[in-house]
């Protein structure tokens, strides 16, 4: 009862998060002029950075108390790395250094100030814009991931009763519009390092593009692991969707023995009542007929909910489809960097190679030059002196 | 229990993330940083970890230090670099145009006071002292290749090169600069491995000052109550390792020269000799088309412990090598046809409305079968790169008779007779380059005993008509004096017993299989397992017989947790579990495949023995005998 409790609290957490990605804000954004795009944006940002916090840091404080509850999820733990381990292979130096600047500061306190310029401060507007933006993807995406281990956690419950189609679904639903919202979020951040690309310096703009780019795979393997988690659902919905059958088909042979036996399967459901019903047992007969009746009308609802969950889970499905599709080529890129950091100086290397062999050659070229402007003059001076000789 | 490579990964990461902890699970927020290095830096990070692994910590941009760079603010940069005075005035320089906004200075090795007062006083002459947050020191100055195979220097190895530590010419203070930079790589290296070692090394060589040294290093730490090093050792999960302690067995070059000059059979080892293999990355030149640039482009390869076909078997002979491959070859054919034949089966099944019910499983079926398909990409790829490699260094083979270089040398060393006398192979023209024959005869000199001078003088000339540079010669001819007396030559002699190679017949599998490789007219040599005279040491010190009359009785012994150590060695002391084998003056990968090799024979159910190999550098036989003829000329 406890861990229900907690959940409750948990779901209402999330309801408050959801407000990060309320649909209005969404709009604003787009209705605002291209133009004059950045001020108001980033107004409104700052807004939604300050809400965003209070209610992740709310949600985390609670998913604090609940750390024992996450870390039991074995679905993220087996899927992480080997043992980390804590190497202590470095020193700290820092209060040497600390102590270093006082005692220099103490002696001699004439310092310079070096001030940055004017465009450099433009510039430097535009940036912090993408940075902050950049932290807060990256923020509301460790909240998203923590709702996640949630609904791992409640999607691989097996058993029968403690199923709880509503929260799931609720927490799927969030977790589907968070996805969405970080995605057009990054989009938009994409937006801007490019827009600042024309101001910035290269490295700049790799640093900028690569935020980008690990903002999405991360992104896309939070996506896998929400597919992952609602395919678990289904297999897990469908397993009990057949075991259901078994005994509903059991159930309506009406043999008063068999029904005994559902009955007290029903019992576990409906609680107390049917068990006290049990122990009155004045009228057997009687009872088992209204019981089926209950029953069959139950399980029609029942199915019929399953069906629509299953239905929902698939749509979901699909959706995710959509945006694997937009990330597929981002991850690609990714895939590609498997390289180490010294391939750069290696090309490096083979182009000084090249540029070397050119100048080779063009020395070569001039070279030759040089020998047929000897020869020329050779020949000038030769009929100079022969002019001189021969004329005067 | 970690490897020493793991560790230091460990290490790497942990200083990437700015020093501290690593949060567990992927529900950390992303920190973005950038990575500045030096070239000491960059060899240790590059065979560690990859761009791509940079990136998932949230490296955005990596630079070397010493090239142009663009001012990033708001996010914090970490240096990596040696704390050279080039290196300090660099960052210097950075702090002056105030590049950055946050500071983190990682130094590879300690930096002295001195020089942290100089980046104080320079940081606040530009005002950015707040920008500097942390100052650290890293342990991690050397590179570890294997999981169990380091080397201290790549690009930077010039200093304690071979040639540097045996130079006739040295000066004290030289030599004293090589030994402190040995020495506090190694202590970086027991730094990370978290565990004082025990040392041993023969008296009255380069690794005797090695040893020295580093035991006082070692003590001075230990009895250092703040700055100790070594303090995790009870508390922190330092595995078997914290209460065994290894023992460190240095070892110097001069007491085996013909193994860095022995011609080689196993993949890997081949792969250094013939194609250059550096920082587990070989260099394959692309044959295909003809290009207008003067040089061919060469395709660099990274092999590395995600590799599988290469873990498993860089250790293995070249022929078991191609074997090996074309196996590899036919499974992957095999799991491509059954895809193929997936694919058919379900478009039948697709029209078929009675299989509609089946969907829900073919679908499973489909998405394990695009699943499967990265991996078997991957598997390919890795196919691939192998008979690239695999093929050029049969064409080394082929074109040096690298083959019959390695029987001979084989078979010299287990004093068999030869088939034909030495003297008319090194005047044969057809056979191998001259730089083989002069290894050959090297190892000849070495090896032989009871040879009249004049034989010796025959070869000279027939090697001198072959091109070949005979300084090695010289420094070679007084090695063997003043190493070996002539008393010691019998003992020498005896190093090599039990290597041996014979021929089996020739790929008759590959042929029936029409392999891709042509591997027609190279002798299928099967190796015969034998230790080589470091692994026949080792396997003495780490068993600790004391008094049992072997060579390694009168052997140093240092132990720097006791407060006044004398070098001998205690009575029955139980035999070491681990043991890290240092070669002073350096490596190379025969040396440590027969390591390798050997500590899986010892492997028993209950005691897991561990041997790491290191070495300050690792050359492949061309420049190791570089080295010598430099060493040669030195003396004429």
């Amino acid at each position: 009862m406890q861990a229900r409790r907690r959940f409750a609290e948990h779901s209402n957490s999330h309801e408050t998060i959801e407000i990060v990605y309320d649909e209005d804000d969404n709009k604003k954004y787009n209705n605002v002029p291209k133009s004059r795009f950045a001020l108001p944006f980033s107004q409104n940002f700052v807004t939604n950075i300050v809400s965003g916090i209070t209610n992740i840091t709310n949600s985390t404080n609670l998913t604090d108390n609940k750390e024992n509850l996450i870390s039991d999820s074995e679905f993220f733990l087996e899927s992480s790395r080997p043992e980390e381990e804590f190497i202590m292979a470095s020193r700290d130096r820092t209060n040497e250094f600390g102590n270093a600047v006082r005692s220099l500061q103490s002696r001699n306190i004439t310092r310079s100030i070096n001030q940055r310029d004017t465009t450099k401060a433009k510039q430097m507007q535009s940036y912090s814009e993408f940075m902050n933006m950049a932290k807060f993807i990256g923020k509301n995406l460790t909240s998203t991931y923590t709702k996640l281990e949630k609904l791992t956690l409640l999607a691989k419950k097996k058993s029968l009763f403690e199923d709880r189609p509503q929260e799931i679904q609720e927490l799927t639903y969030i977790i589907k519009g968070d996805l969405s919202a970080l995605n057009q979020q990054i989009a938009k951040l994409q937006e801007i390092s490019r827009r600042n690309n024309e101001l910035d310096s290269k490295h700049m703009i790799s640093h900028s593009s690569n935020m980008v780019l690990a903002l999405q795979s991360k992104l896309a393997t939070m996506s896998t692991d929400f597919k992952q988690i609602l395919e678990i659902r289904t297999e897990n919905l469908k397993f009990q969707k057949n075991r259901h059958d078994q005994f509903s088909q059991a159930g309506s042979g009406s043999s008063v023995s068999k029904n005994a036996s559902t009955s007290l399967l029903l019992a576990e459901e409906q609680h107390q009542s049917s068990i006290e019903m049990g122990r009155q047992g004045s009228h057997p007969q009687n009872q088992s007929q209204t019981q089926l009746m209950i029953y069959s009308d139950e399980s029609d609802n029942y199915v019929q909910q399953r069906a629509e969950t299953m239905q929902n889970i698939e749509s979901t499905i699909v959706e995710l489809g959509g945006i694997f599709q937009q990330l597929a080529h981002m991850v690609k890129e990714q895939e590609e960097i498997v390289e180490r950091i010294d391939t750069n100086i290696a090309d490096a290397e083979m182009n000084i190679d090249a540029a070397h062999s050119e100048i080779l050659k063009y020395f070569q070229s001039v070279t030759k030059n040089r020998w047929l402007m000897i020869k020329i003059f050779g020949v000038l001076i030769f009929f100079f002196i022969f002019f001189l000789v021969f004329m005067s | 229990m970690l490897t020493l490579r793991q560790r230091q990964i460990n290490a790497i990461k942990q200083m990437l993330n700015l020093n501290q902890q690593q949060p567990k699970g992927l529900a950390a927020e992303p920190v973005w940083k950038i990575l500045i290095y030096d070239r000491v830096g960059q060899d240790i990070i590059s065979p560690l970890i990859s761009i791509r692994e940079l990136r998932d910590m949230g490296v955005t941009l990596h630079v070397q230090l010493h090239s142009d760079r663009d001012p990033i603010p708001d996010v914090p940069a970490i240096y990596f670099c040696a704390p050279t005075d080039e290196n300090l005035d660099r960052i210097q320089q950075d702090f002056q145009k105030g590049l950055y906004d946050i500071y983190h200075l990682n130094f590879i090795s300690p930096i002295p006071r001195q020089k942290i007062e100089d980046l104080a006083s320079a940081a606040l002459a530009s005002g950015c002292v707040a920008n500097i947050h942390k100052v650290f020191d890293q342990y991690v100055n050397f590179i570890s290749l294997e999981d169990d195979f380091f080397v201290l220097k790549n690009q930077t190895s010039g200093n304690i090169s071979y040639y540097n530590i045996n130079r006739g010419n040295i000066r004290d203070d030289e030599m004293e600069s090589i030994m402190d930079e040995i020495v506090n790589s190694l202590f970086s290296v027991f730094v990370t491995l978290g565990n004082v070692p025990i040392i041993r090394c023969p008296r009255n060589s380069a690794a005797e000052m090695v040893a020295r040294k580093l035991e006082k290093k070692l003590r001075d730490n230990l009895w250092d109550a703040r700055n100790n090093l070594f303090h995790m050792d009870t508390t922190q999960a330092g595995g078997v390792f914290s209460f065994q302690r290894p023992v460190l067995f240095l070892v110097d070059r001069n007491l085996d020269l013909a193994t860095p000059l022995h011609h080689t059979w196993a993949y890997q080892a081949l792969a250094h000799d013939v194609l250059d293999l550096n920082l587990n990355r070989v260099f394959i030149e692309d044959d295909g088309g003809e290009r207008t640039g003067a040089k061919k482009k060469a395709k660099p390869i990274d092999l590395d412990n995600s590799d599988r076909f290469w873990m498993n078997h860089k250790g293995c002979p070249f022929p078991t090598v191609a074997e090996a491959i074309q196996e590899e070859l036919e499974s992957y054919k095999s799991s491509e046809e059954e895809i193929k034949r997936m694919k058919t089966s379900m478009g039948i099944e697709g029209e078929n409305e009675v299989a509609y019910s089946m969907v829900n499983d073919t679908t499973a079926r489909l998405t394990n079968a695009v699943n499967s398909l990265p991996e078997l990409l991957e598997k390919k790829r890795l196919i691939d790169l192998h008979t690239k490699i695999a093929t050029s260094i049969l064409n080394f083979i082929k074109s040096r008779r690298i083959d019959s270089f390695f029987e001979l040398e084989e078979k010299i060393m287990s004093k068999s007779t030869l088939d034909r006398p030495l003297l008319d192979l090194l005047k044969d023209p057809e056979f191998g380059l001259p730089e083989d024959k002069m290894r050959l005869y090297i190892i000849y000199y070495i090896c032989s005993q009871n040879v009249p001078e004049f034989e010796f003088e025959r070869m000279k000339e027939a090697l001198h008509e072959a091109g070949c540079d005979l300084a090695p010669l010289a420094y070679i001819n007084r090695w063997k004096c003043h190493t070996f007396g002539i008393n010691h030559s019998q003992q020498l002699s005896n190093q090599y017993e039990g290597a041996g190679t014979k021929t089996v017949s020739m790929f008759s599998k590959l042929v029936s299989q029409g392999s891709s490789f042509v591997m027609e007219g190279v002798k299928n040599l099967v190796v015969k397992r034998h230790n080589l005279p470091i692994t026949k040491l080792t396997e003495q010190v780490m068993e600790c017989r004391n008094g049992s009359g072997g060579e390694v009785d009168d052997y140093l012994y240092l132990d720097p947790k006791l407060l006044k150590g004398g070098d001998v060695m205690p009575k029955n002391r139980a035999p070491f579990q681990d043991a890290v084998v240092f070669v002073v003056g350096g490596g190379n990968y025969i040396e440590y495949q027969n390591l390798v090799d050997f500590i899986k024979q010892k492997q028993n159910a209950n005691t897991t023995k561990r041997i790491i190999y290191g070495a300050t550098t690792l050359n492949n036989s061309k420049q190791f005998l570089k080295e010598l003829s430099e060493l040669g000329r030195e003396i004429q």
